[in-house]
């Protein structure tokens, strides 16, 4: 069946599309009516479901002892406050707990934290069923000073074992621990290439540092050291060696996570917080119309921006009125939304020409939907401030985050691809 | 005379209403014909209150002046478990049953006693009292027989008793226990070992009991006399006394021996958790020399030369994890110590092999009831490291936290305290960072100075362990005539 997707090309492709675009996009009422219809919850609920069962989001096995700063780790990836990372886990196994970002229902990431690994007799072999199927990355987390090892290299090495494509990070943390003296600052510029650690760091560090490279020898791991405190803890910068970090990730997993993530660009905290969100509804959405789906794709990308149009007027704490969809509609235009007006926009399209057209398919919803989400965004932003809005202003927003979304989403949309294909 | 007169027709005349009015009481019960029920009525009442005063007088305390008799603090818990049953023994008597005079009675009842020690001892034999030999029930005798003769002579409320007359059989009674001959009185006592003892308290109380508060003293005497034949049984079983002449000499020595003898302390703990940090900061605070003495067995001795503790051995032992003890490679036996002191980081959330620790510490003792757990503390290490990191400004008020950094120590060792399941206050936050900058050193000190009499009492049994292996050999050395000079 997905062999089928490769034999439209270019046009073909959209003259199909567009006979399917009939009933959502037909009036603005009806695509007006549909966002703001309450009944969408169990067929988002179905879509997400379903999406997620042929798609499921990467997942990070944080595999450590308690307190080794597995939910710093989180908590800096995600930029979440520490609050809501601890609320938001849930148990799964019996020794495992998973965080779900941004959360369960739409969640693009996820993490599986690893508990009582102290205790005798660790068994992964549950949490390893668990999410056997599911992409995966498998991040060992243990404090630079801490050589007490052997239950941990005994789970690792038993996953290893079962699994010995998967790629694997030591994360080095607490290196504050191994200073000689209270004051003393991080080591900037980062000091711990690959294999390499300048002089610039104590001799205890570095020695205990090595040491544990030894252990984890054989594994095929990749070790990046990193100090993730809090802000009051008084080192700066308080996400020392995240960089290092993100590098592994994507080495590993060249998702774009990065840069779904990174919200340091804006500026408002409501935006900020709805960030995720958008990100995670517009890739659903993406996968929507990418993948055949049992339901029509159209109607579900629909319900699906209905969806996150309902999730960040809560985050703004304001209502979402048939006027304020329309107004933003109108002003994009409802061809932009079904793909028939938008062959220019679609050449903004990062790549547009290596794009298989299935995958286009994919990119260009989940491009549209970021950029609606954003623009509502920008609209509740101005409403909020009193401000006029003009539809030119909205037009402008959407296309600039048109383009953003495209490039963000780009490699996610890629994965979900390839996965589907493989599938 | 006329006045008496005058009172008693007062009182005729005052009392003279109510008996009329009881008889006509009477008479009218008998003309409504309920006399019949109105009598066992009264009847059972009187017959209760009765059975009442009975029981009142039977529960009535001993006065205090009575001495009682004590456990030795220093037993084992096997020891005081098997005290505990002939407390409640003691206590459970019937005067009425045991008449003083009645030698056989109290015969069965001492043989009682000491078969119940020795089956608690040695419940493998299985007809324990059989088991029992005669050398140990010829000792217990005798350390009853001066024991209640001591008693009887010193205690005060005894002195009314004695009259001039009796006073001299107290002194030949006294005089004859005094001269009397070890090897005679032991063939006399051998000949109906049971019998002696009452023997000799029944000969002296016979008819002079009858002045003191009634039962009262017998029942302190049988009490005293239970109780008495239970401590020397569980003394001698036990292994507190050896049960011969041979040691009476050497017991003097053995306990000037155990005064000086040096309290063993193992510092125990995870790898890096701070213990040889510790024994440094304990160390630097005397300035003692440290003797280096590397132990066969990988524990590491040092020698803290302390006032208030006299010396004292401190253990280093290698750290230990989930799965790895020190202590089950070497077979060496977790029993060897006074005092265990468990370095904990803070820094360290794993505390299940310290928990491990602990749990195979208990159970050792739980083996081995004939020893004393020793008292555990806890010594929290690297408290200088908890949040705000960069903040070191000691001291801080731990009980009564007034910034984040003792309010974050205080969490710690509570979290230590808790999940190691030791109290709050046996947990020693301390910062051994550097020897010149230790923090809460001396805390340890004095935590260990207050679990001082509880190691001692560990020491006791531990040595007294020791000892009996070689207690044992020097006996059938002189059974055999092979060691010299013992009577």
């Amino acid at each position: 069946m997905p062999k089928l997707t490769h034999l439209f090309s270019g046009w073909k492709f959209w003259r199909e599309w567009s006979l399917q675009a009939k009933n959502p996009f037909a009036s603005l009422q009806d695509y007006a009516s549909k966002i703001l219809n309450p009944a969408v919850d169990a067929e988002a609920e179905l879509a997400i479901n379903t999406i997620h069962a042929s798609v499921p989001p990467p997942v990070f096995w944080l595999l450590g002892k308690t307190q080794s700063g597995k939910s710093a780790i989180i908590r800096t990836l995600t930029h979440s406050t520490a609050v809501e990372v601890g609320n938001g886990f849930k148990p799964c196994t019996k020794t495992a707990m998973f965080f779900d970002y941004p959360d369960a229902e739409t969640a693009f990431l996820r993490f599986l934290d690893t508990r009582g690994l102290s205790e005798a007799g660790y068994d992964a072999g549950d949490d390893m069923a668990w999410n056997e199927q599911q992409a995966h990355l498998l991040i060992v987390v243990v404090k630079a000073m801490d050589h007490q090892l052997d239950a941990l290299l005994a789970a690792a090495r038993q996953i290893r074992k079962s699994h010995p494509n998967w790629p694997l990070i030591v994360a080095q943390t607490t290196l504050h621990e191994g200073y000689p003296t209270r004051t003393m600052e991080h080591a900037v510029p980062y000091p711990f290439a690959e294999r390499q650690i300048s002089r610039s760091v104590p001799p205890d560090l570095i020695c205990s540092l090595l040491k544990q490279r030894d252990a984890f020898a054989g594994l095929n791991a990749r070790f990046v050291p990193i100090d993730f405190t809090l802000a009051e803890d008084g080192y700066e910068p308080a996400d020392y060696g995240i960089d290092e970090l993100w590098t592994a990730i994507e080495t590993a997993l060249p998702f774009g996570l990065r840069e779904m993530l990174d919200v340091s660009r804006i500026n408002d905290v409501y935006s900020k917080a709805a960030h995720a969100h958008i990100v995670s509804y517009a890739m659903l959405a993406g996968c929507a119309a990418a993948i055949p789906l049992p339901v029509a794709s159209l109607s579900t990308v629909v319900i699906l921006q209905g969806k996150m149009f309902h999730s960040i007027a809560s985050v703004y704490g304001l209502p979402l009125t048939r006027q304020s969809i329309s107004e933003i509609v109108s002003a994009i235009g409802l061809g932009v939304l079904s793909g028939m007006g938008g062959r220019e926009l679609l050449k903004l399209v990062p790549y547009y020409g290596q794009t298989v057209a299935a995958g286009m398919a994919g990119l260009y919803t989940a491009a549209v939907s970021y950029a609606l989400g954003k623009t509502l965004c920008f609209y509740f932003a101005q409403t909020k401030q009193g401000k006029a809005l003009s539809p030119k202003a909205l037009n402008a927003m959407f296309k600039q985050e048109f383009m953003r979304g495209g490039e963000l989403l780009r490699d996610a949309v890629k994965r979900q691809q390839a996965q589907t294909q493989e599938s | 005379m006329k006045k008496t007169a005058l009172l008693i027709v007062l009182f005729v005349l005052v009392l003279l209403p109510w008996l009329a009015l009881l008889i006509l009481g009477g008479i009218w019960l008998w003309q409504q014909h309920y006399l019949l029920i109105a009598a066992p009525i009264l009847l059972s009442s009187y017959g209760i209150a009765w059975i009442l005063s009975q029981k009142l007088q039977q529960d009535e305390p001993l006065p205090p002046t009575l001495p009682s008799i004590d456990p030795d603090d220093r037993w084992s818990p096997a020891a005081k478990e098997i005290w505990d049953k002939i407390d409640a023994l003691a206590k459970e008597l019937n005067p009425a049953d045991y008449p003083l005079t009645d030698a056989a009675r109290l015969a069965a009842l001492a043989k009682r006693v000491v078969t119940e020690v020795a089956t608690h001892f040695k419940p493998e034999a299985g007809r324990a009292e059989l088991d029992v030999p005669l050398r140990n029930i010829l000792f217990i005798v005798e350390q009853v027989c001066r024991d209640m003769r001591e008693l009887l002579d010193e205690k005060v409320p005894f002195s009314h008793l004695i009259t001039v007359q009796d006073g001299l059989q107290v002194w030949q009674w006294k005089e004859k226990f005094k001269q009397f001959n070890y090897l005679r009185r032991t063939l006399a006592m051998a000949a109906s070992p049971f019998t002696a003892i009452p023997n000799e308290l029944s000969h002296f109380f016979t008819g002079k009991l009858t002045d003191y508060p009634k039962g009262l003293l017998e029942r302190w005497l049988l009490q005293a006399l239970v109780k008495k034949i239970g401590y020397y049984a569980i003394a001698l079983y036990s292994g507190h006394f050896p049960p011969s002449a041979i040691s009476t000499i050497e017991t003097e020595q053995e306990e000037n021996a155990l005064a000086k003898r040096p309290l063993r302390v193992l510092i125990a703990g995870q790898a890096k958790a701070g213990k040889s940090s510790l024994i440094n900061g304990l160390l630097g605070e005397f300035r003692t020399t440290v003797d280096v003495l590397p132990v066969a067995d990988q524990l590491r001795l040092y020698k803290l030369q302390q006032p208030d503790m006299g010396d004292v051995l401190l253990y280093d032992s290698p750290g230990y994890s989930e799965n790895d003890f020190w202590f089950q490679k070497n077979d060496r036996q977790l029993g060897d110590f006074d005092l265990v002191i468990v370095v904990c980081s803070a820094m360290q959330a794993g505390r299940e092999a310290d928990v491990r620790f602990l749990s195979e510490l208990r159970n050792w003792f739980g083996v081995h009831l004939e020893r004393r757990m020793p008292p555990v503390l806890v010594v929290v290490s690297h408290i200088d490291r908890l949040r705000p990191f960069r903040e070191w400004d000691p001291p801080y008020d731990i009980e009564n936290p007034d910034n984040g950094k003792a309010r974050n120590i205080r969490e710690a060792v509570e979290t230590v305290a808790h999940s190691l399941q030791v109290a709050r206050e046996d947990c020693v936050p301390v910062c051994l960072s550097t020897p010149a900058a230790c923090y809460n050193i001396e805390a340890v000190l004095a935590c260990m100075v207050n679990k001082l009499p509880d190691s001692m009492r560990t020491q006791y049994l531990r040595t007294l362990s020791e000892g009996q292996r070689k207690e044992k050999i020097m006996l059938l050395l002189g059974q055999l005539g092979i060691r010299r000079g013992q009577a």
